[in-house]
């Protein structure tokens, strides 16, 4: 099977026959995109060791292509859009390390990614966040861990507007609240075939 | 003894202007001593008073009452009645509640509006049901009605339901006890109240007890806001201010925390529905009071508080969790929300026992199911105050289960009472 | 109480947060006799007034303490657990 097609969507899957919105806010899936998550005790000095310089708590530095974020003192989050052999040399070396080195948190596994683009996402994300997440007090390298259309979920901007991470399992919801909030912050039409 | 209230004199006090009626109860000042002192005018103190009198002939008995009768949780319930549970300790003792309940408003010459419309627990997944099935049996085995109900009777008994597949958590069937049901809440405060009054007690309002009087370890008495008060046998019924009565007493600890939870009542509507209905994938229940308003509430509110009023969280999750039972009621207006201090014990039962002290008897931990209790509780309380040992059916309530791992944890959450 | 400051993640709507009780003695279990243990799962102060207690921001999974009145349910303050234990 394709790895593109394992999450979330998959066929028979919780989500199977959600469509996401296409339009003036468009949601993409990235969920099969690789990533790679570390937790608990050393998860720093691990990736330190390894030549991955780390930035502050809720801020996101880069290395090697991968966009980092620290979650927490202990807990990283590798992310490798286009950088896939980068990440995968890591985690090879990880997988490989049998000293000291954390957890794997499986971030790969139990989380969802969806990229929010679209000439009315600030509009949306104003519906589905109660944080101030406009440039002035959100920029380009701040993370923030909150909810977002009622569930647990951390979001940073993306070029083209917001990347979410959450539950896997809220896959369906998540594609329907954003879709109502698209709907409720525009008068012009989207594709909205089948989506709520 | 003729009745109080009747046809007849509902009649004759109409025809005189309603000029002549009796007030419910007197207001008397304290007298300097009593046989029985019982701290807290709530549904369970007076319900204690009125069978004092009644089943022991005990009637030099004060109920003193920090505010006014019935300001505490017995007036802000949602009044449901029912005796489902799964532990022989707690089904023994609320299906002893429910026959009072059955006989109430005879008994007390006051009509205390039971009305035994029946208690469905919705059951979400398979297991959920075969959870009720065992539930289900466990009652009958003890004499407790209790019937297994499919989707298509659900759907017939309550057509507002969303009982399709596409419900967020649709339903599989239900455990339904049909004799469960609602009570006034105001009335049962009244009704005991006037019950104990015409018998003798002493209902004593705006009265706080500030402290214990004391003869070594022993119990003599207390101190008010208006004066010293002696007693033989001073019983404590303060369900959400335990900890702290008790603490005027010298226990620092005991096996409780309060907690607040929550009601709410809409807008009044045409008749929606004629049971009571809780919710198996969260906590939520609701049902229709006599005035159309729909009663509903949720769970407690997630941390210790000693606060009155609830938080908007759970207000939250309460709407969304009415909303995914009940679609249609999405446009439905709230007219009021309330909250109330609940004792939260470490295994989700109550507490009615002899001591701790020399002299005390004690009733507690009711977390936020005592509304239904509210006759055993006085009923099992009075025997125990007037022989000082249990009746067969609070003999398991001790306070000294918890050391000696008889614990009566009928959700199986442990020792975390933010969880029962 | 409708916003709580979280230590690492700042203000955020109290939906956000979830609570794990006042903190309570660790005695040593092997070191506690029979009595004081159980009486250290079964009993609690449940004062009413200002307590120390966990709570936990379930988005970033982060624990920290909280001083909260509760009666008036004010916060006063919330602070990393590392505070606790480095200024006893």
């Amino acid at each position: 099977m394709a790895p593109s097609s394992v999450f979330p969507f998959m066929a028979g899957g919780a989500a199977h026959g959600t469509k996401l919105p296409v339009g003036a806010v468009t949601l993409h899936d990235l969920t099969a995109t690789p990533r790679f998550g570390l937790k608990g005790g050393g998860s720093a000095a691990w990736l330190t060791a390894h030549g991955v310089s780390l930035p502050a708590i809720n801020r996101i530095g880069s290395h090697h292509g991968m966009r980092i974020l620290r979650l927490g003192n202990e807990d990283i989050l590798l992310l490798a859009e286009g950088a896939g052999d980068a990440l995968a040399d890591l985690k090879a070396a990880w997988t490989k390390d049998t000293g000291p080195k954390a957890y794997s948190s499986w971030r790969e596994e139990g989380w969802a990614w969806m990229r929010l683009s679209g000439r009315h996402v600030p509009q949306a994300m104003e519906r589905l966040c109660a944080l101030d997440l406009r440039a002035g007090a959100f920029g380009v390298d701040a993370i923030a861990q909150t909810r977002v259309g009622h569930i647990e979920a951390v979001t940073f901007r993306s070029q083209e507007g917001f990347d979410v991470l959450f539950d896997v399992t809220a896959s369906a919801y998540f594609a329907r609240a954003t879709a109502a909030a698209a709907m409720d912050c525009i008068d012009l039409p989207i594709d909205m075939e089948g989506h709520i | 003894m003729m009745a109080e209230y009747s046809a007849l004199s509902l009649l004759a006090n109409a025809l005189k202007g309603n000029k002549d009626w009796k007030p419910a109860w007197r207001k008397p000042d304290p007298k300097a001593s009593y046989d029985v002192i019982i701290i807290g005018g709530g549904g369970h103190g007076l319900s204690t008073a009125y069978y004092l009198a009644k089943e022991h002939g005990i009637t030099n008995v004060a109920v003193l009452e920090k505010g006014w009768l019935g300001s505490g949780n017995v007036g802000r319930n949602t009044t449901a009645v029912r005796s489902n549970y799964l532990l022989p300790a707690n089904t023994r003792f609320y299906e002893h509640s429910m026959k009072l309940w059955e006989n109430l408003s005879h008994d007390l010459n006051y009509n205390v509006m039971f009305s035994q419309r029946g208690c469905l627990n919705l059951a979400h997944t398979p297991a959920q049901f075969d959870d009720y099935a065992r539930r289900g049996n466990a009652m009958r085995h003890l004499g407790v009605d209790a019937e297994l109900m499919t989707t298509a009777q659900i759907k017939r008994l309550i057509p507002a339901l969303d009982v399709s597949d596409s419900a967020r958590f649709p339903v599989v069937g239900g455990l339904m006890q049909r004799r469960a049901g609602t009570a006034r809440h105001d009335a049962v405060a009244w009704g005991y109240a006037r019950g104990a009054d015409r018998r003798g007690v002493d209902i004593i309002e705006n009265c706080e007890v500030t402290g214990f009087l004391r003869d070594g370890d022993r119990i003599t008495g207390v101190t008010t806001s208006r004066g010293d008060i002696r007693a033989k046998k001073v019983a404590v019924s303060v369900a959400g201010s335990t900890g702290r009565v008790m603490r005027l007493a010298g226990i620092e600890t005991m096996p409780i925390e309060s907690h607040v939870l929550q009601a709410f009542v809409t807008e009044s509507l045409k008749p929606f529905i004629d049971t009571v209905v809780t919710f198996g994938m969260g906590h939520f229940y609701l049902s229709q009071s006599d005035k159309g308003g729909l009663v509903y509430g949720g769970d407690i509110d997630g941390y210790n508080s000693y606060a009155q009023r609830g938080n908007l969280p759970v207000v939250d999750e309460v709407m969304s969790e009415m909303l995914a039972l009940f679609p249609g009621l999405a446009r439905v207006r709230m007219l009021r929300s309330w909250g109330g201090v609940c004792d939260m014990s470490m295994d989700g039962s109550p507490i009615i026992t002899t001591g701790p002290l020399p002299g005390m008897y004690l009733n507690c931990g009711w977390c936020y199911g005592g509304f239904k209790a509210t006759p055993a509780s006085g009923w099992c309380f009075a025997w125990t105050i007037a022989k000082d040992e249990p009746h067969d059916l609070n003999a398991s309530f001790t306070l000294d289960r918890f050391h000696r791992g008889l614990v009566i944890d009928d959700k199986g959450q442990g020792a975390t009472p933010r969880l029962h | 109480m409708k916003i709580l400051t979280c230590p690492m993640n700042g203000p955020r709507n109290i939906d956000e947060f979830q609570s794990f009780g006042p903190v309570r003695a660790e005695p040593d279990p092997d070191r506690t006799a029979d009595a004081d243990w159980s009486r250290h799962l079964f009993r609690a102060e449940n004062r009413k007034g200002i307590v120390v207690e966990w709570w936990r921001h379930v988005p970033s999974n982060y624990f920290f303490l909280a001083e909260r009145d509760l009666v008036t349910n004010e916060v006063l303050r919330t602070f990393d657990a590392s505070e606790r234990w480095a200024h006893p």
